[in-house]
């Protein structure tokens, strides 16, 4: 606990706890993907891991493949990329992008990190339960999930937890930021990075609690028998269900979307923070409209609570509510085209290093809008009903959060290795860890539009066997799996240079000769983070002078 | 960092901390509560215990008024503990009859409860029944939070002037419960 209360101590057990629970999410997904490609065929020696109640014979049973399934989106979203993303590069680089000495409220933070420590290993626990982990997808969607077995219960839980051990990590980081910051360090003299992650935690602060919320009224529902979400006369296999009913579905809809949008934000805000920092280290220049930027960010934040709805269209809204939902959608997409053409243009006449660090961030854009052009037909209603719950929308997220929010993640790490650990990531290991991941990931995820498109189902067990629509996508399965495969063994590659680089790797102090104040500190920064309190004078973006 | 400078800090961290903690609360018992408008706005009956028979026997006013009370003396000490972060006099002995009054609040809350309970009224019985223990369960919960911080600023030997500070954080918290507690009452009973 003490050793925690440091903020870089801290990041760095978020980076791992994360990485860990990436992995896991990562293998989740390996396995249903072989479900996928070759449905019905054993998977070798999964009897002797998973046993005969969930893999008889090799072959995974439709109950344990949907829990690997909602397990995998779990997982991914709340114990991986969000904690990751957060958790581990907020901790550690807010405090020095604003020459702060640690965090505002140190055991705060600590105490958050270990909520979510306990979350995480509840939640993945809960696959050795009688009836295994929960299986109603990342949604959680009642009456379902009501009805689901005993590991829904614990997934609450553990949804119950990680909001509050959001709500402390968000509290200290932003509470740091307002009041220790460097003298001199003005609102508008914060590095971009500093901004997304105050949104970020800002949308955590106050989306999470929705959520909460929700839980708590499913929770009631399934332990103490109530009936929030459980509408009268409700019936299963021709049974009348014995609860008083009186209940409503939607309800949960709502409050679980009024948080899960946002998350979203949460998800890609700090990948825009990082891409910002990387390409103006990397390009030489300063962000192009920074001021523009930093409104873009908070609007993005701020609208992103009131476009909720859209996961909704087809639930029988009024034309009125539908509509609204659909303008505040389409509009909500204006900030983040400000925000990608402001990272395109600084690159405009920039003197581009294409270190592996700038290659993951410039591969970030053209990932990233792919995945937000995709996203402006779902958020339609005609379009909507006609592409819901394919695999166009599993395509449309991943390319925001995989090669989007994932890359930038990537990016992160190669550029702020040297700061956390005073050497240099193997920059040829890196190329190859980058071709082959960005080549990897769009084989898996690009065919998800065509298989969308041609109406495949999102969630069906056998990928479609018994549908005539879905008979020409069957053959891209084995594919995409391979891929995947692929994917995981260029990942290898990343962490053996990880491991390898930080004892072996070239020393290196600022190796990108970065202006912004985290560089201003030795590599790795001492305890305290500055030998002496830095004093800023300017912006935090100085390419521009060494031009002149 | 001076030692002035570095409290200037602390004060202000303290009191963002704070805010923030209050409009995350804010939003939690917001989608509660929201979550009830929209169940009891969707449904054409809402037949509450307290308004078909059980009211002679649970006298519902008098009750929410002395509950109100404790969290109207809580609320009330708690402006004396600090106003403007200068250091109060006997602020532990404020302290502790706000973890009184808390702790009475919470005592009723329970007992309520388990009288409901007695008679079969528990929360599986009807959505009005169930919006009634979660609601006012929820403030329940957060009064018992409350409770254990001011027992903590009573306790913890710190200088003056920090304890001061969590004197006026207490203050924000306890009119926070005050009006979430008047939210719950009007939106149970009144509307």
């Amino acid at each position: 606990m003490r050793a925690l209360t440091d903020h870089k101590t801290l990041g760095i057990a978020y980076a791992n706890t994360s990485g860990v629970f990436m992995v896991v999410g990562f293998l989740l997904m390996l396995l249903f993907r072989w479900q996928l490609a070759w449905p019905g065929q054993p998977i070798p020696i999964a009897t002797a891991i998973f046993g005969e109640t969930n893999a008889p014979g090799g072959i995974l049973l439709p109950e344990f493949y949907y829990q690997l399934v909602a397990m995998h989106g779990s997982v991914m979203i709340f114990l991986a990329v969000v904690p990751m993303a957060v958790g581990a590069l907020g901790s550690y680089f807010v405090p020095l992008q604003i020459g702060a000495p640690g965090l505002a409220f140190p055991r705060l933070g600590a105490a958050g990190f270990l909520t979510y420590l306990a979350a995480g290993l509840l939640m993945a626990a809960s696959f050795v339960l009688p009836g295994g982990a929960a299986n109603s997808g990342w949604t959680s969607y009642p009456p379902l999930a009501i009805l689901a077995s005993s590991g829904q219960t614990v997934w609450l839980v553990g949804i119950l937890m990680l909001g509050v051990s959001s709500m402390l990590g968000a509290i200290s980081l932003v509470a740091t930021v307002v009041a220790y910051r460097a003298p001199g360090l003005t609102l508008m003299r914060l590095p971009f990075f500093v901004w997304s992650q105050v949104m970020t935690a800002l949308l955590l602060l106050l989306a999470f609690p929705a959520l909460q919320g929700a839980a708590v009224f499913q929770l009631m529902d399934r332990v103490a028998g109530t009936s929030f979400f459980l509408p009268s006369g409700l019936a299963v296999s021709n049974t009348p269900l014995a609860v008083s009913g009186g209940g409503n579905p939607l309800l949960w809809q709502h409050l679980f979307w009024f948080l899960a949008h946002p998350e979203v934000y949460v998800l890609i805000l700090p990948a825009m923070g990082v891409v910002a920092e990387v390409i103006t280290a990397h390009a030489r220049r300063a962000l192009w409209r920074y001021g523009l930027m930093v409104g873009a960010v908070v609007a993005l934040g701020a609208w992103s609570m009131v476009v909720w709805a859209h996961h909704m269209l087809l639930t029988g809204m009024s034309t009125t509510l539908s509509s609204f939902f659909q303008i505040t959608t389409m509009a909500v997409s204006v900030p983040s085209v400000i925000l990608i053409t402001s990272l395109v243009v600084t690159l405009w006449g920039g003197a581009i290093r294409y270190t592996t660090a700038m290659c993951f961030a410039l591969a970030f854009l053209p990932m990233f809008g792919l995945g937000g052009v995709t996203g402006l037909p779902l958020g339609l209603g005609p379009s909507n009903l006609i592409l819901h719950d394919t695999y166009y929308v599993i395509g449309h997220f991943h390319y925001l959060v995989a090669p989007g929010t994932m890359f930038a993640l990537f990016a992160a790490i190669y550029h702020w290795f040297p700061k956390i650990t005073g050497r240099r990531l193997n920059e040829r290991l890196g190329l190859v860890h980058f071709i082959g991941s960005f080549v990897a990931m769009n084989a898996v995820f690009l065919p998800m539009f065509l298989m969308g498109i041609m109406g495949v189902n999102r969630r069906m067990y056998d990928a479609g066997l018994q549908y005539q629509l879905a008979e020409p996508t069957l053959a891209w399965n084995p594919h995409m799996t391979w891929n995947a495969v692929a994917l995981g063994v260029f990942q290898l590659v990343f962490l053996f240079n990880v491991v390898w680089s930080a004892k072996r790797g070239e020393p290196a102090e600022n190796p990108w000769q970065a202006t912004t104040l985290e560089w201003a500190t030795t590599s790795p920064p001492p305890a305290g983070n500055f030998a002496t309190p830095p004093v800023v004078t300017g912006g935090p973006y100085r390419y521009e002078e060494e031009r002149a | 960092m001076s030692a002035i400078a570095l409290s200037d800090r602390q004060g202000r961290a303290a009191s963002t901390g704070m805010w923030l903690f209050i409009a995350s609360i804010v939003m939690f018992y917001g989608a509660l509560f929201s979550g009830y408008v929209l169940l009891r706005a969707g449904s054409t009956v809402w037949e509450t215990p307290w308004r078909t028979g059980l009211a002679a026997e649970w006298p519902i006013a008098v009750d929410h008024w002395f509950r109100t009370m404790w969290l109207g003396i809580a609320v009330m000490q708690s402006r004396r503990l600090s106003g403007t972060g200068v250091p109060v006099a006997g602020l532990p002995r404020f302290s502790w009859v706000i973890a009184l009054a808390g702790t009475a609040f919470v005592w009723r809350c329970a007992d309520i409860a388990g009288w409901l309970a007695s008679r079969g009224l528990v929360p599986a019985t009807s959505v009005p029944l169930a919006c009634w223990y979660v609601l006012t369960g929820t403030v329940a919960l957060l009064v018992a939070g409350g409770t254990i911080a001011a027992v903590w600023v009573a306790l913890e030997p710190v200088p003056a002037v920090q304890r001061a500070r969590r004197g006026a954080m207490l203050q924000r918290y306890w009119l926070l419960m005050f009006v979430l507690w008047i939210t719950t009452v009007g939106g149970l009973y009144l509307v």
